[in-house]
């Protein structure tokens, strides 16, 4: 029992872990939060939702679909809400991503009802049964999913060259650009891989609680916030760190305590890091300013 | 006056503390993302005095302006230490802990909400605008207006100057806050329902739109703000079908064009040094 | 001779592993200019942040008139009168000249809610008066409304300065008062800062412009790879031997 717990507590900590690391992303590159993110994987999550059960493709397909749409509709809100907003009114793009993602959730409402929607299952055939505890297809699926890409991006990150850029803009854009990094593509990069890393962090949820909801993306902006918190802002290795205790947190809660509890028990902690260690568990002293 | 009449003159005043209070914490530069946390701590509060204790309206205001200057305190002295975007990510999981809070307490009616609070009136809302106001007109004429400006204008010179930041902010932040509570209060009991769904980031984010719509160097750029916004849906029908889709793209556009707001200067002003990326600034070495 | 009014001793710095100050000592004696000298990177700028607060040491103490203020922050030590002004000037850009020097008063004034009474004390206008006299003096007060950012180079460090100095310092540290200066702007400055040591100021300056300092300190201290090398009287000691090796670095 508490085997499968535990996994099942990982499982959901590794699609957390992917916004989380859409957030961070940006940080790095901008300094700016993208609080429309959430949106963004939940737009994927109900369109890749849509192919799923509205065309015969195969669900890799429509996972591909669903991380295109999230990469798109970040680079959407880039375009909107921070390109072309001025960097003296260090607030305008936050607000304005609220903005992009308040219409997000209008949006999809009004094209596509505000009820829920399910989530087909997929290779719902298969089981793994491993004494302690059993996996199912879709769990496969999304373990599998969530740690190709986030070793993914962090083979990206360390081994490319656009990896490298992307690294050199978030430790300092002035320098990267006067050495001759492209900074505007490398930001521009790094909200097409958030929205992709979005996208299939917003299909892979609904698939392991088998439905979306519009309303969802606010929440997956919540968590993911409450990570980057935790872990510290900008710091990927602890974004992935909290998303995995938060998960775990979440699953234990509601396993063991009780369903209401779950939320509060997070925030609880999340408090007290804030308390204690105002720089997240792992962040740089970045964010704390030398007054107190 | 016809109740249509003062079913808007209410709403907006409403409308127009909302915005009044929110530019109190912004005058000092720091921008809120879950002022609905304390309009929802002021509504409740209120309105448990008024339904459970039979307190008089009035009295229950200031209570709720107590407790949400409190919760304000606490929260701008937990995030005011920190960077801006700490200070926008502690805000706004804050007001998702008190929806959280309020929705599961019993005591309150959980997701369903409180019923039956009465008592707003016309008078009792003019005369809060016009307290607001008069305190707003004095601060801006005071050293402590001043200390505010400063403090949004530039953390370092501040510092320098002697000025307490941290304690200058969350002053402010409270103050901010137990205007945002009043006006809950009032708000709840114009409304006469209220449950936890009143306070999301809908209404978060129709607060900050008040104040940026109008600019925030002035507030009465805000209370101009409040006034237009909270007419508009009025007047036009189509605008409640369609309301998060306009106020969004309104705040996309906003934000390009003029982040400062329609009433107020471009660029602030500052000194143009080039752009060091918050939080990783050094003095020179030597 | 007498207890200094400021003094600095053994403070050490490192930043990530690089020594800035290595057991620096500075006696500054109640209403006598103290030039710091040395070559880039000596650690001037590092020993003015130690010193106002914005950089905590490693090791050291540092004491005005026998307090003990190493672990106060910049904003405590304004009101004990540790005032500094910036090598790149900060000025309140968007509000005006006079706010700026209303603000300098920060610590003296009564700055709480007290402040929103309509009608203004008596302490409160007087000090009012002072700072429409300030701009007098530095001859701000035809831009009095105007903003700070607006004004042209010279007369922003001249704004800063009477910001600081309408805080009522004790000890004030100038950070390069000459630097970006016109030729007739640092010949203004020589006898302004007298004049204020005259009036009893202490006077902390870090300068590289020579002449200022020959002209206006009563000491200097020379700081080479953030030690101390040599201090005394300006003359002899900016034509001694080792001085000249360490600026031409021969």
């Amino acid at each position: 029992m508490l085997a499968q717990q535990l996994f099942n507590g990982l499982l959901l900590g590794a699609t957390f872990c992917l916004v989380a690391l859409g957030f961070n992303l940006v940080v790095g590159a901008m300094d700016r939060l993208n609080f429309a993110l959430g949106e963004t994987a939940m737009v994927s999550a109900v369109l890749g939702a849509l192919i799923m059960t509205e065309t015969p493709v195969p669900f890799p397909v429509a996972f591909a679909a669903a991380t295109a749409i999230g990469g798109g509709v970040a680079v959407a809100v880039y375009y909107l809400s921070f390109r072309f907003v001025s960097a003296d009114f260090p607030t305008a793009s936050i607000l304005s991503s609220l903005g992009c993602g308040l219409v997000l959730t209008a949006v999809v409402t009004k094209a596509f009802g505000s009820h829920q929607r399910s989530v087909p299952d997929v290779l719902s055939g298969v089981r793994l049964d491993l004494g302690v505890l059993t996996v199912s297809g879709a769990q496969l699926v999304i373990l599998l999913l969530a740690t190709l890409l986030t070793a993914g991006l962090y083979l990206f990150l360390e081994r490319t060259p656009w990896g490298t850029a992307i690294r050199a803009v978030s430790d300092d854009a002035t320098m990267a650009g006067l050495l001759g990094v492209p900074v505007q593509r490398v930001i521009l990069l790094t909200f097409a891989l958030s929205g992709v890393l979005a996208g299939a962090a917003g299909l892979l949820t609904g698939l392991a609680y088998h439905s979306i909801s519009p309303f969802d993306g606010f929440t997956t902006t919540l968590t993911a916030l409450m990570i980057i918190v935790l872990g510290g802002l900008g710091s990927v290795t602890g974004g992935v760190v909290a998303a995995l205790v938060i998960g775990l947190i979440q699953t234990l809660t509601v396993a063991y305590l009780s369903a209401t509890l779950r939320d509060l028990i997070v925030f609880i902690l999340v408090g007290i890091v804030l308390l204690v260690r105002p720089q997240g568990l792992f962040g740089r002293n970045a964010g704390v300013l030398e007054r107190v | 006056m016809s109740s249509f009449t003062e079913a808007v003159v209410l709403q907006v005043g409403i409308s127009v503390l909302l915005a009044l209070g929110y530019w109190i914490a912004v005058s000092t530069g720091k921008y809120s993302f879950g002022h609905t946390a304390f309009m929802a701590i002021g509504a409740y509060t209120a309105s448990i005095l008024t339904l459970n204790f039979s307190w008089p309206l009035p009295l229950a205001m200031l209570a709720s302006g107590a407790a949400a200057a409190v919760a304000g305190a606490l929260i701008g002295w937990m995030a005011l230490r920190l960077s801006m975007l700490y200070l926008a990510i502690i805000t706004f999981i804050f007001s998702q802990l008190v929806n959280l809070l309020i929705s599961q307490w019993e005591y309150v009616g959980g997701a369903s909400g409180m019923i039956g609070m009465t008592g707003t009136t016309v008078p009792l809302v003019l005369g809060c605008v016009l307290i607001v106001v008069a305190y707003l007109v004095l601060l801006s004429r005071s050293r402590l207006g001043l200390a505010y400006k400063a403090i949004r204008e530039d953390e370092r010179a501040a510092t320098a100057s002697g000025l307490r930041i941290t304690r200058i902010a969350v002053g402010a932040f409270a103050t901010s806050a137990a205007v945002t509570g009043v006006a809950g209060a009032l708000s709840a009991h114009q409304l006469m329902v209220i449950n936890p769904e009143l306070f999301g980031p809908r209404q978060a984010l129709l607060i900050i739109l008040y104040c940026v719509l109008g600019g925030v160097e002035y507030f009465w750029g805000a209370a101009l703000g409040a006034v237009a916004l909270s007419l508009l849906p009025i007047y036009f029908d189509w605008l409640n079908e369609w309301y998060e889709i306009v106020y969004g793209l309104l705040f996309v556009a906003l934000m390009i064009v003029r982040p400062q707001g329609l009433i107020g200067r471009r660029g602030g002003g500052r000194i143009r040094l080039p752009r060091i990326p918050a939080g990783r600034e050094r003095e020179s070495v030597g | 001779m007498a207890e200094p009014l400021l003094r600095v001793s053994a403070v050490t710095k490192h930043f990530q592993g690089v020594e800035a100050l290595g057991e620096v000592d500075l006696d500054v004696a109640e209403g006598t200019v103290h030039g710091v000298v040395g070559p880039n990177g000596a650690g001037k700028t590092t020993l003015l942040n130690v010193v106002s607060g914005y950089v905590p040491p490693d090791a050291g103490r540092v004491e005005l008139a026998g307090r003990d203020v190493t672990r106060l922050t910049p904003q405590r030590r304004v009101p004990l009168g540790i005032v500094r002004t910036f090598q790149n000037i900060r000025l309140f850009g968007g509000l005006t000249v006079l706010e700026n020097v209303l603000l300098g008063q920060h610590g003296r004034a009564s700055t709480g809610t007290r402040s929103l009474w309509p009608l203004r004390s008596g302490a409160d206008r007087r000090l009012r008066a002072e700072a429409e006299q300030a701009l007098d003096v530095f001859e701000l007060a035809p831009y009095r409304g105007r903003r700070a950012a607006e004004l042209p180079y010279g007369l922003q460090k001249q704004l800063e300065m009477a910001r600081a100095l309408a805080a009522r310092p004790k000890v004030l540290l100038l950070d390069e008062p000459a630097a970006g200066m016109t030729a007739e702007g640092r010949r203004a400055l020589v006898p302004r800062i007298r004049e204020l040591r005259d009036e009893g100021l202490t006077v902390v300056v870090v300068e590289h412009d020579m002449d200022v300092i020959s002209n206006i300190c009563d000491h200097v201290t020379v700081l080479n790879f953030g030690r101390r090398l040599t201090g005394g009287p300006p003359g002899p000691v900016l034509a001694s031997n080792e001085v000249r090796t360490a600026y031409l670095g021969t």
